[in-house]
């Protein structure tokens, strides 16, 4: 272990000592739970194993994790996407957000680049995503451009209209937006006139081939990824080797805890992500497992810090002849095939048998029989259990300038629905703009 | 005496200031001053004479000089990009029109936010339901509160999940004491409907701050009578951030960042026209003479030695209905309809 890495290790132990201390005194969550452990030191980071770990169900239905006598500067709550809504109350000062900017300029070269410019086409509703990107990036002198997410205000086709007309250097965006909007703009030739430099994500899994469909479309600008929860306030980030690495700082630990809560310290194993945020905040949470599965990665991009691969939510996962299967992994095979489109949905049917809905590339000259033949072709053995595949032609799946219910690179699962709400919900955009 | 004339001079040395301010630095200033700046430098004029000579800047020359035509600053200084909505004539290929700031521009716009008999205190809730994508106002609030010590709750507008419901349930469940808001009325009504609670009884709820959307003094009065509730005013657009600030519920401030003019051809002199806008102070978008669109009434108070002028908006010039020798704004019908038992302000 190098040696900066192993003082980043004794700051977050001297850390997680305080912060425990802090949290057993004064969290109504962690009073009740750390009882029996009010007063003790931890001395080594192995050790913190013996605290009780916190669930999602800690926060739901256990008493606040708020300090007691703190005010927090904002309330927040998470999408929902992936279970009940809970609460957050992260730092949203300007000198965190400061921090941060200099940490994105760090990371992603915007100075050294040049970035002039950026649209933020991430969410600002009850999350503090939008509004801390917002004023990292313009701490690091960049002019912001909020274009926002599934905004009606600023909808998709005004923010492409205005990606066009501002040409900013940099988008920070979904995944999803990412490819839809690099759709749309190559389809009408405007890519290269544009002249996006950077470009950033959050809040998907990503695929390895996704990666490089997204540099690809928008005219191979660099691609920067970030994984992190609301309520967590804290993450990952990706190297240029596409893997993410814990930040180098100590305010933050991570765990990877095997299905029997043990670490996991080999690099095969997928495990749960779990999180000790030991920042000074309102709302600390220790040991939390946020429900992400990953596996640790050996990294040749040079960082001291370690490395994951992110597979998805665990919820997000299939169970199929003893094997989890995650929609990452089918992803990565179909946008393997160039004659593949962007957008596709991949489907659970009522018998659990699995449906890959996709749509032909803008320029793919085979015919529909011939695409559907070759994804399955593509499929290997233990995918076996995807059964059908549709082909559309470019833009028939949804409207590339809809506001997309939910994120991508995950399944719809129509197991127990009806029948006749297949089409409903099947429907990728919850509002359908003209295109 | 507090009256136009006072007004007038009290800002003339200002408003001058300004002119030679941008005819120096501003390229699309520098051509429209030019018949100003000589007046400047001859001998006596009269203030009328100087805005004789001052062209008005209209939304379509925003449009045309940007991104760099009205810069007052270098290019490196710009750190955000705002638009208006368009909601007055449709989002896409709208008459929308777009702004820069400088970080002393936002800095400026932040502390008119929130003026300080709000005495907001560390710890209470404000909710945003204001759209956070393309226009300042969300922003501007978002940071000026969070400054103020207030615990801050983007639920944003627009948004696809942020509802009348979403934010009526917030507000009642966090004990908010502050709504941001573009129409409360709205807001209270799909509330009550879908919920059977009258936000405007919710115990903590004091002040709801509205932006976008002239409200008349009428109706604020009727509210705080009725429910002990203030509904406070801001006069602002996107291009400036908030120029009218709420002095208290009957009332609002031209804010002293801002000299206003009302544009009214048949009645010269008449205090009720379309609001004129200078920004005496922004860098990054920084206009004067700007005709707004907007029709208002201005008056003028004399408070601790200083002219004041008052605001009140009464909506857009396109809106207004030709009544024999007046105009009909919605304002006015919410006058005639507010206190009519059943009858929603919708």
């Amino acid at each position: 272990m190098n040696g900066l890495w192993v003082d980043v290790l004794e700051q977050r132990l001297q850390r997680f000592n305080h912060v425990f201390q802090l949290v057993a005194n004064h969290s109504p969550l962690y009073k009740t739970k750390y009882a029996h452990l009010r007063g003790h030191q931890f001395d080594c980071l192995e050790s913190i194993q013996a605290i009780p770990l916190t669930s999602r169900a800690d926060l739901l239905n256990g008493n606040s994790y708020l300090l007691m006598g703190t005010h927090p500067q904002g309330y927040f709550e998470s999408s929902g996407t992936s279970g009940s809504v809970l609460h957050a109350y992260p730092d949203i000062s300007f000198e965190k957000a400061q921090a941060f900017g200099s940490y994105l300029d760090l990371w992603m070269g915007l100075t050294s680049a040049k970035i002039e410019s950026a649209a933020v086409a991430l969410a600002y509703e009850m999350t503090p995503i939008g509004m801390r990107f917002q004023q990292a990036l313009q701490s690091c002198g960049v002019m912001v451009i909020p274009t926002g997410l599934r905004s009606t205000v600023c909808s998709p086709q005004r923010t492409l209209e205005i990606i066009c007309r501002t040409k900013p250097q940099a988008i920070f965006s979904r995944p999803l937006e990412l490819l839809r909007y690099g759709d749309v703009l190559e389809s009408e030739g405007k890519i290269k006139e544009i002249g996006v430099q950077k470009l950033f994500y959050l809040g998907e899994t990503m695929s390895e081939q996704k990666w490089r469909r997204i540099e690809q479309v928008w005219g191979n600008a660099d691609l920067y990824g970030h994984y992190g929860l609301t309520e967590v306030d804290a993450g990952l980030h990706t190297c240029l080797l596409k893997n993410y690495h814990e930040p180098l700082n100590p305010f933050v630990h991570f765990e990877l805890l095997d299905k029997n809560c043990n670490e996991i310290t080999g690099n095969t194993e997928a495990g749960e992500i779990v999180i000790s945020t030991l920042h000074e905040a309102a709302a600390p949470l220790l040991r939390y497992q946020t429900g992400d599965l990953a596996r640790r990665v050996k990294c040749a991009c040079g960082s001291k810090a370690p490395a994951y691969q992110i597979l998805g939510r665990k919820q997000d996962g299939v169970q199929f002849l003893g094997q989890t299967i995650f929609p990452y992994q089918i992803e990565n095979i179909i946008f393997s095939i160039p004659e593949v489109g962007n957008e596709y949905q991949l489907v659970i049917e009522g018998g659990g048998d699995i449906s890959i809905r996709i749509e032909k590339a803008i320029d793919c000259s085979i015919s529909k029989a011939q695409l559907e033949e070759k994804v399955m072709h593509a499929i290997p053995h233990f995918l076996k259990q995807i059964t059908s595949v549709e082909v559309y032609e470019w833009g028939a799946i949804a409207h590339k300038l809809g506001i997309a219910k939910k994120k991508g690179a995950q399944f719809v699962d129509l197991r127990g629905s009806k029948a006749e709400d297949r089409s409903k919900e099947l429907c990728i955009n919850v509002i359908d703009f003209a295109f | 005496m507090a009256d136009k004339i006072s007004y007038e001079l009290q800002n003339s040395t200002l408003l001058i200031q300004r002119i030679q301010d941008l005819a120096n630095k501003s390229a699309f200033y520098k051509r429209l001053l030019r018949r100003a700046l000589l007046l400047i430098q001859g001998q006596e004029f009269s203030l009328q004479e100087l805005l004789d000579k001052i062209p008005f800047t209209l939304k379509e020359d925003l449009r045309r000089g940007y991104p760099k035509g009205f810069l007052a600053c270098p290019w490196e200084e710009i750190t955000a990009y705002f638009e208006s909505s368009g909601t007055s004539s449709g989002s896409i290929n709208s008459s929308r029109t777009m702004s820069l700031k400088t970080v002393d521009d936002l800095i400026r716009d932040h502390k008119r936010r929130v003026p300080n008999f709000l005495g907001v205190d560390r710890g209470q809730v404000a909710v945003i339901n204001l759209p956070y994508a393309l226009t300042s106002s969300a922003h501007g609030f978002h940071q000026a509160l969070q400054d103020s010590g207030a615990v801050i709750v983007s639920v944003d507008q627009g948004q696809v999940l942020s509802s009348y419901s979403r934010t009526g349930d917030l507000l009642t469940s966090l004990d908010a004491r502050i709504l941001v808001t573009s129409n409360p009325f709205l807001l209270r009504d799909v509330y009550l409907y879908d919920s059977g609670i009258d936000l405007f009884e919710a115990a903590y709820l004091e002040h709801i701050l509205v932006v976008g959307v002239p409200i008349s003094k009428k109706t604020r009065l009727e509210v705080k009578e009725r429910y002990g509730k203030n509904i406070l005013p801001y006069y602002g657009l996107s291009e400036f951030g908030a120029v009218g600030v709420p002095a208290s519920v009957n009332k609002m401030l031209v804010h002293e960042d801002f000299y206003i003019e009302i544009h009214n051809p048949d009645r010269p002199e008449s205090l009720t026209g379309e609001i004129v806008i200078w920004d005496l102070y922004s860098r990054g978008s920084p206009l004067i003479r700007y005709q707004t669109g907007d029709v208002g009434e201005v008056s003028y108070q004399e408070v601790d030695g200083k002219i004041r002028c008052y605001l009140e908006v009464y909506g857009r010039l396109k809106e207004a209905i030709p009544d024999n020798e007046k105009y009909l704004f919605p304002v006015d019908f919410q006058d005639i309809l507010v206190g009519v038992p059943g009858v929603s302000l919708l």
